[in-house]
């Protein structure tokens, strides 16, 4: 319950899809980094922070 | 079997053998056959990757699991995975790219000994023939819920389509395939999504129904005595453990990426594997949960996947996800069997022959390869009579992940590990392991429990045991002064300078 709470803390109440959504734009901005800006170290840690960013997110609203 | 189902799963094993054969023109030399002759891009890499971790910890399986235990299946795709390899990606890729070896045993046996290197290779070579035979099993288990093929049948035509490209194409035929049988098991995996989500009323209705017919399944983490996936033993065995220890260091996940055309594409592979594992659930997991909203009726669990595919698929559909689940399959059998044809060829052979002639590496990794098909067919039926395939495969993980990702991650990190320590903590901890197995200790304590075991280990063992020099640990740990790491194509193991 104290987890729920602080999910419904950090999203305002909104429902499950928003913080999915932002997980989901998380990973697709990490993947078209790596399709724009190959050859770069930037465009790999980009992509590492999209990954990081959705998985944080896919936990919140699964747990 | 509908007709239809039938013309897409001969029109899939013909593509595949053609894509396959048609790769093999370009094997010249052992560093074609075992590395693509380092020139594959990272998208390719990427989608091979996940074509083999999927098939590897099982299709079947993993819906098997969902069906038993819910959506903490999961926590295998996510947790279990992403972290360690966005690590592998940052950490280890690079270190293996600049060391220039062709396996992990070898940078094994460089960083320790040359015995470090051959146990390594010995165990990953018998838990990939493990891993053949499994697979090869799902696939035939898969043949016979279909069209009542018999098993041995099943296997026997599988054995022969990977065989042919495997054999004649190496590395190279193996990633391309694999690429193409991801993109049909993503595309299988949604429709099986979208339908079954269209029967069950949508997400919410499949919610529902979910959490009426198992009030346990929608939950992540499962209560600390859970039998299989305790929620302390998932956070501190599989995300801090048996993870890293499969995706920094496991022969067939990596070989792909010691074989990109550079240290980039290697590091790229990895992120976007990630990428399509997170996606991963959705389509191994989903099936399982679905099973269960729609009530069926199965012997044991690993039945769930052929289960939806049957009774929730129409014509045509089902036969595109029968390929699919064939194709995750196959890439396990055939990523599996070139890797082990490396370890076999250049860790055991190069160790154990006081002539070994590198020149031979490309006949005998083939002969190998051949002869590890075969043993896996051997194995196949053995599988058959365990309880579930998944947490059979992951038992047998753990027995010596613990040691291995210990060895892996001081030796790539510090300076003070020795060679000696690093046999002795390998040899004291796997056996320590199969103790703790067999007293009934939960597979995801023991990799943890012998992960500390192996660090304490090693670094009381390393104190009286001499270590390597500073020329020596050059390129194989991070801080030590950076010396030239020139890539030899086939030449002797460790000779890359």
């Amino acid at each position: 319950m104290v987890l729920q709470d602080l999910i419904n803390a950090l999203f305002l109440g909104l429902p499950a899809w928003v913080p999915t959504a932002i997980a989901m734009t998380g990973m697709g901005a990490g993947i078209l980094t790596l399709l724009f800006r190959p050859r770069g170290r930037v465009a790999l840690r980009a992509a590492a922070i999209g990954l990081v960013l959705c998985q944080v997110l896919l936990y919140l609203v699964f747990a | 079997m509908h007709p239809l189902d039938l013309a897409l799963v001969a029109g899939y094993l013909l593509l595949i053998t053609a894509v396959g054969i048609g790769l093999s023109r370009r094997v010249d030399s052992a560093g074609d056959y075992f590395l693509a002759g380092r020139s594959l891009s990272w998208w390719v890499i990427g989608l091979s990757i996940i074509g083999t971790n999927v098939s590897a910890e099982g299709y079947l399986g993993a819906a098997g699991g969902a069906f038993n235990v819910g959506i903490a299946q999961a926590n295998f795709e996510w947790i279990g995975a992403i972290p360690a390899m966005i690590l592998a990606a940052f950490v280890f890729i690079p270190l293996y790219w600049r060391a220039g070896v062709y396996s992990i045993p070898e940078y094994l046996g460089r960083r320790y000994n040359q015995w470090v290197r051959l146990i390594a290779a010995l165990i990953a070579s018998v838990f990939s023939i493990f891993a053949i035979g499994v697979a090869l099993w799902a696939i035939a288990l898969t043949l016979e819920t279909f069209i009542g093929l018999p098993k041995w049948l099943g296997i026997s035509i599988s054995a022969l389509v990977i065989g042919l490209y495997s054999i004649a194409g190496g590395l190279r035929a193996v990633a391309f395939t694999d690429a193409l049988q991801v993109c049909i098991m993503f595309c299988g995996g949604l429709v099986i999504v979208v339908i079954g989500l269209e029967q069950s009323g949508g997400l919410a209705g499949f919610a529902a129904q979910l959490t009426a017919a198992e009030p346990q399944h929608l939950d992540l983490f499962l209560t600390a005595d859970h039998p299989n996936f305790p929620w302390p033993g998932v956070l501190l065995g599989l995300s801090i453990v048996l993870s890293p220890a499969y995706w920094c260091g496991s022969q067939v996940i990596l070989q792909r990426t010691l074989g990109a055309r550079t240290e980039w594409d290697a590091s790229a592979s990895m992120l976007l594997a990630a990428f399509g594992k997170t996606l991963v659930p959705l389509l191994i997991v989903f099936p399982g949960l679905l099973a269960v909203v729609l009530g069926a009726e199965i012997a044991y669990p690993d039945m769930a996947l052929p289960w939806v595919i049957k009774n929730v698929l129409p014509p045509g559909l089902s036969g595109l996800m029968f390929i699919a689940i064939i194709a995750a399959l196959q890439s396990t059998v055939d990523s599996s069997l070139n890797s082990t044809a490396l370890m076999l060829t250049r860790d055991v052979r190069g160790v154990l022959q006081a002539d070994y002639n590198p020149d031979n590496d490309l006949r005998f990794g083939r002969w190998l390869t051949l002869g590890m098909l075969l043993l896996g067919v051997a194995c196949a039926p053995i599988t058959g009579q365990l309880e579930g395939i998944y947490v059979f495969l992951q038992t047998l993980l753990s027995l010596f992940q613990g040691p291995m990702l210990a060895l892996l991650v001081c030796g790539a990190f510090a300076t003070w590990p020795t060679p000696r320590a690093g046999l002795i903590t390998l040899l004291v901890d796997t056996l320590c392991a199969g103790v703790l197995l067999l007293l009934g200790t939960n597979m995801l304590w023991v990799a943890f429990l012998t992960f500390l075991g192996a660090l304490l280990l090693l670094r009381v063992t390393s104190s009286f045991t001499r270590g390597l020099t500073a020329e020596e640990l050059g390129p194989l740990v991070y801080g030590a002064p950076a010396i030239d790491t020139a890539v030899t194509d086939a030449g002797q193991p460790g000779a890359t300078t």
